[in-house]
């Protein structure tokens, strides 16, 4: 697989200058290195979070970010690099960063045999909270969970687990909050309704970094969106922006003989990427103006009823800056 | 150090709600030690008083003074009278130790001071019984040749006994079990509580509060002391109510389980912090706490073992427990160490694994 577009022409069409860096950034991350044994889990990595914005850390299994989560938190020390989050060291995690933010863990870290209220009471007690009775009621009530607030975990959904997760994060009223896949293993209906909570937080002035293995996530929830492989983040951008820069696909919709066409495509040097289903070839071109020669290469082979444009989705983007497909 | 203590407060009362509603770990630390208890006193039961067959050929009273002697040897004989068919049957079929047949014209050959044949068969597959038994017959023959002041023996033995009392093995043993009780029911929910914070993936969410996680686990282990504390009540008064042990100073009794199941319940969470995993916890425990329960002075004062078997047994919490529990119920003083120094040792014990525990939630 040829990979036509080179990271670095990319990163400089569509990254945001200037933010990085930049004073006054809840999360800064810069040059972060950890490493397990022979294994480097994070490379070099730079990120920041502004305050009040949604950033996603995308990217595919094992990529570290979850282990950059743990490096915001304090709960892994880098081995080169500096970690500021809320203009404090991350390093030494100061009992006054760990009051100050809030952590929804990859699994959900809850005790199946207490209720979402026993939970809730106990994270109380861990924040010194007072008088919580209000607090922990407003916050079930917040999740939609106070219906089930007597119900023992092991009982609940998985939707519904995720959203104590997501309560008992913000039982504390942080200002900003690390979600780990927030919506893992959650339905439809349930990643909807916890997009919106999530989107809530940002309404409410808090900073959040999420990550997701989902693309159409990244894209409902993030201001930014860090695709990240391999421990460092290939480009770090808006959804949009990263859509822009990934060019547009050609949907091409075929009589017949779709696996000719696409095996004459894939050999075309304007061609990035073809992807073929039963009636339909999917083709990413190097950029707009190969199209129409692509199109009728393929109405050579076999007649093209019809030509659909077609945003690109992160998927594209991820292809185009590694080279390869994504796992989801 | 109150918002600590507040911490640890909740999560004590957050891992009493989950012992309550794990049934089955929460369980498994009462009917454990009773189980154990009664598996130690089987191996007891056969080697107290042999039970031996007594075919009584006549009805006389030498032959009876003869058969009152064999009871009142030193705990050996379990008398049951048959005929000499059903003593042979019985033997055969490893059902008695011994047969004694006191035969017929007994009484008036001892009185007319001619000797007296009697058969005393011994079932010596059991060398431990057989050794009692064989022991104890010259014995009775002397208390009989003694009451009944026959010349041709004139043995007059004069035993002291340091002890007011006799302790019966299955009275020491029932007594040591208290602290065996304690030991494996702190240690193992101790281990459980800790290790179940990594398990349930909740150990780095503890670890990011502003207290972090020693507390937290703390306040478990308090909860399991208390849970294991109550599970060796049930073995106590197993023991002192089923077993008839007496319980002379009740006080230490109570002091010694608590002392014993808090140390440890410290020294089981110090494992689970180590392991991190439940599953091993259990097998774990009852590997290690067993051989040093029974080095510890626990069937017998074990202080005429080998010198190596008696300093490794100062390394379990079950040594200073056993010492703790013989002087609660019988009065015994086991170990050369001053009693107040046992409870001594398992207070540090505890104090020390905790802190070990407080030090490694940080990592
Ligand atoms: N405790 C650890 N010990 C050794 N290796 C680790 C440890 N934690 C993570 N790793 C390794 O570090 C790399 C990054 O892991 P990380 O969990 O951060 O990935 P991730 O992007 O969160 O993946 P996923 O989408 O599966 O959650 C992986 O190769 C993983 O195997
Ligand atoms: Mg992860």
């Amino acid at each position: 697989m040829d990979l036509s577009m080179p990271r670095e022409a990319m990163s400089s069409t569509i990254s945001t200058p200037g933010r990085a860096g930049s004073a006054g950034n809840v999360v800064e991350l810069n040059e972060v290195r950890v490493v397990f044994g022979d294994l480097v889990a994070l490379d070099g990595l730079t990120l920041s979070v502004a305050p009040g914005e949604i950033v996603g850390l995308l990217g595919p299994n094992g990529a570290g970010k979850t282990t950059t989560m743990d490096v915001c938190c304090g709960l892994r020390v880098p081995a080169s690099g500096t970690a500021r989050v809320l203009d404090l060291d991350a390093v030494k995690s100061p009992r006054q960063l760990r009051a100050n933010i809030g952590v929804v863990p990859q699994d959900s870290g809850l005790y199946p045999e207490l209720s979402p209220y026993e939970h809730l009471h106990f994270a109380a007690a861990l924040y010194d909270l007072r008088q919580p009775k209000a607090r922990i009621e407003g916050t079930l009530r917040l999740m939609g969970l106070w219906d089930r607030r007597g119900q023992r975990v092991s009982t609940l959904s998985k939707g519904m687990r995720r959203r104590l997760a997501l309560a008992r994060a913000l039982l504390h009223d942080p200002a900003l909050l690390f979600l780990d896949e927030p919506t893992l293993g959650v339905d439809v209906q349930g990643r909807r309704a916890l997009w919106e909570h999530i989107l809530r937080l940002r309404e409410e002035g808090r900073s959040v970094l999420l990550t997701t293995n989902y693309l159409d996530e990244a894209s409902a929830l993030c201001d930014r969106v860090a695709i990240m492989d391999r421990g460092r983040t290939l480009i770090c951008s808006s959804p949009a922006e990263l859509r822009r820069g990934a060019g547009v696909a050609l949907v091409l919709a075929c009589a017949s003989a779709t696996a000719q066409v696409a095996a004459s495509l894939r050999a075309r040097a304007d061609v990035l990427h073809v992807a073929e289903s039963s009636h339909c070839v999917r083709v990413r071109p190097v950029n707009e103006a190969a199209t129409a020669q692509i199109v009728a290469a393929a109405d050579a082979i076999a007649k093209v009823t019809s030509v659909r444009v077609e945003e690109p989705n992160l998927e594209d983007v991820f292809l185009a800056l590694t080279g390869k497909a994504l796992r989801e | 150090m109150r918002t600590t203590l507040r911490v640890a407060g909740a999560a004590a009362r957050v891992q009493a709600l989950s012992l309550l509603r794990s049934p089955a770990t929460a369980i498994l630390v009462f009917i454990l030690p009773v189980n154990l208890l009664l598996l130690m006193s089987l191996f007891a039961l056969t080697g107290y008083n042999a039970p031996t067959g007594l075919v009584l050929e006549e009805d006389t009273p030498r032959a009876h003074a003869f058969v009152d002697s064999l009871r009142d040897a030193y705990h050996s004989f379990d008398l049951r009278p048959m005929d000499r068919a059903q003593a042979d049957r019985l033997l055969r079929r490893g059902r008695i130790v011994a047969a004694v047949e006191i035969p017929r014209g007994f009484d008036a050959l001892v009185g007319s001071g001619r000797t007296a044949l009697v058969r005393f068969t011994v079932d010596n597959v059991n060398l431990d019984m057989a050794e009692d038994v064989r022991r104890a017959f010259p014995a009775a023959v002397s208390i009989f040749a003694t009451r009944l002041s026959l010349p041709a023996i004139s043995v007059r033995p004069r035993l002291t006994d340091m002890l007011a009392q006799d302790t019966g093995y299955i009275a020491y043993l029932a007594a040591s079990s208290i602290a065996l009780a304690a030991v494996i029911a702190g240690a193992i929910l101790g281990g459980l509580v800790t290790a179940r914070e990594w398990e349930a993936g909740t150990a780095r969410l503890m670890r990011l509060a502003p207290c972090g996680l020693g507390p937290v686990l703390i306040g478990r282990l308090a909860a399991a002391a208390g849970w294991a504390a109550l599970a060796s009540s049930v073995s106590a008064l197993v023991v002192v109510f089923g077993f008839r042990v007496p319980a002379a100073h009740p006080i230490e009794l109570a002091g010694g389980i608590v002392f014993t199941v808090v140390a440890a319940a410290a020294l089981g969470g110090l494992v689970g912090v180590l392991l991190r995993r439940t599953l091993p916890i259990t097998p774990l425990i009852l590997g290690i706490t067993l051989p040093f329960y029974l080095d510890s002075g626990a069937l017998e004062p074990q202080r005429f073992d080998g010198k190596v078997l008696f300093w490794l047994s100062h390394l379990s919490p079950a040594y200073y427990g056993v010492g703790i529990m013989e002087h609660a119920c019988h009065g015994l003083i086991v170990t050369p160490e001053p009693l107040w120094s046992l409870y001594a040792v398992l207070a540090l014990v505890a104090a020390s694994a905790t802190l070990l525990v407080g030090k490694l939630a940080r990592r």
